[in-house]
């Protein structure tokens, strides 16, 4: 389904934020509502543009263009598509102003996720992150962040945690020490014992689809923890 | 269309919006935002009911349910009562005449209302709301006094967008100069809120629209002309600075004190807070609550 959104997103040139939102409407509404074989692709559209509607305007496509793609694919009429959305309205009770992990991204960039002190350990030799290392960072958390949406383990997981998660991850993959510190707790709310399980996932599920893109030396530090990958 | 209506089942009183037949083809509406047309279920209703529905707080306005049958879509809301705007027309030139023994309940009327305009703010804002359309007509009064914000119609989840927001939001005497200076890409964020609480609060204060302006150039005459032309360094508050400002006479800063004849020294200290060009710079709804103005006991005395 995940995909099914992601590649309308691409059809509709929208950001990714969209595949965010829709996911997670998408994740409430389809563990109320089962809906047959068929019909999902519907939903799983109309929650799109849903989410459009919430986040718009769009720069790109707009929620006009997708009702007509529903319609020209579905066979569907322009009633159909209001039903299918008031259904999805109706099961989430009108709550659509949930924050995604992106949400929290935003405001964990307010606050900043690396700091002067933060060193990165270069073939064992301690070194100031630059410049090409800052934008790693938020590229590894953006990564990280859609890992998570793929995969129905991290539904019952909140966003806030899985953010705080994809940032340990991600200043693992970059080798930065220390791993979370006091800061990042305080602005996350969430200490390393809290986002543990979560940031160990998100790097094994790393390893197992990107083996031969995952950073050397995590292992070690993991090991550090006691969980060796 | 906003009636009042009475439940049968429980007899609580409330207001319901009701908005006309969506088409079930396309083409045939003339507000194809208001109707739908081909877009499916509007999106302003849309975003109006999931907002409001977001909402838990006493000075907010509370949606009960929202109902959609045969393509029309009604929202249940509580009953409040008047609005802001009409209840400061209701009252006479007295209550906004300086030394007058009316005036004084207006200036007690104005801290006691501007409290829970702020608090109303400072709760949307604090669950990712950015209003966009403060103003003394979108609160409304209840019989026991207590301010209840809504108008959500304007309205929109996420205080970081990623994306341009639209300048086409606030009616135009509360539009903060972020938003009608913002260029091509405007980015603008929760100080728009402020800046017009700022002008409602004056205008609870003096019974009149403290920038009234009747287009976007002649709005930030008007607040140029009391606030002074932006320096250099205020100037940074846009993306763009439109080539016209440069030729603005440069206009000091007004007293506001003059301005909002009778209001204490605290009040006229958050006022400008709330009015400063930079929305860094501007006071938050939360930080407004701790300010001096609002400290101490100040119950509403009736005369």
């Amino acid at each position: 389904m995940v995909n099914h959104v992601s590649n309308l997103t691409n059809y509709l040139n929208l950001s990714g934020l969209f595949v965010h939102i829709s996911t997670l409407y998408m994740d409430r509404f389809f563990s109320k509502m089962p809906v047959s074989e068929t019909s999902w692709r519907i939903y799983a559209s109309a929650c799109l543009l849903l989410a459009m509607k919430m986040e718009g305007p769009a720069t790109a496509g707009t929620p006009t263009d997708l009702v007509e793609f529903m319609v020209d694919e579905y066979e569907l009429t322009i009633e159909h598509v209001k039903i299918a959305e008031l259904q999805i309205l109706k099961v989430l009770e009108w709550s659509l102003t949930s924050p995604t992990m992106l949400h929290f991204m935003d405001v964990y960039k307010v606050g900043g996720i690396y700091f002067s002190d933060d060193l990165k350990m270069t073939k064992g030799v301690p070194t100031h992150l630059d410049n090409q290392d800052r934008i790693c960072v938020w590229e590894y958390v953006s990564f990280f962040c859609d890992l998570a949406i793929q995969k129905q383990e991290f539904m019952s997981c909140k966003n806030s945690l899985k953010t705080a998660a994809a940032i340990a991850a991600s200043r693992a993959c970059l080798n930065v020490t220390p791993l979370w510190n006091e800061r990042l707790a305080r602005m996350t709310h969430y200490n390393m014992s809290e986002i543990f399980e979560c940031f160990y996932r998100l790097l094994q599920i790393f390893r197992e689809q990107y083996p031969n893109n995952f950073p050397v030396g995590i292992s070690s530090l993991l090991e550090d923890f006691g969980m060796p990958l | 269309m906003v009636v009042k209506c009475e439940s049968r089942v429980s007899g609580k009183v409330m207001v319901v919006k009701r908005i006309k037949k969506m088409p079930s083809v396309s083409g045939d509406a003339s507000d194809e935002d208001e109707a739908g047309a081909d877009q499916g279920f509007p999106v302003r209703y849309l975003r109006e009911a999931c907002l409001l529905r977001a909402c838990n707080h006493p000075n907010v306005m509370k949606l009960e349910f929202v109902t959609y049958h045969e393509g029309q879509i009604e929202l249940f809301s509580e009953f409040v009562g008047l609005n802001v705007e009409d209840y400061i027309s209701s009252l006479s030139d007295e209550y906004f005449t300086r030394n007058k023994q009316k005036h004084e309940w207006v200036l007690q009327l104005g801290r006691y209302f501007m409290k829970q305009v702020l608090k109303g703010i400072d709760y949307c804002h604090s669950i990712g709301i950015l209003l966009r359309d403060v103003k003394p007509r979108n609160f409304l009064i209840s019989s026991d006094g207590t301010l209840k914000l809504t108008g959500f119609v304007l309205a929109r989840f996420s205080l970081l967008p990623e994306e341009p927001l639209t300048q086409q939001v606030v009616t135009l005497s509360y539009r903060a100069p972020e938003i009608i200076l913002g260029g091509t890409y405007p980015v603008y964020t929760a100080p728009v809120d402020i800046w017009s609480a700022g002008c409602t609060f004056a205008e609870m204060i003096t019974g009149r629209t403290l920038f009234e302006g009747d287009s976007e150039i002649g709005q930030l005459l008007k607040i140029f002309k009391l606030l002074g032309t932006p320096s250099d360094c205020n100037k940074s508050f846009c993306f763009e600075v439109p080539s016209y400002i440069e030729l603005l006479p440069q206009w000091q800063p007004q007293s506001l004190s003059e301005r909002l004849e009778g209001l204490c020294d605290e009040g006229v200290d958050l006022l400008s807070r709330m009015l400063l060009y930079h929305p860094c710079s501007r006071i938050t709804a939360r930080d407004a609550l701790k300010h001096p103005y609002f400290q101490g006991d100040h119950s509403l005395m009736k005369t």
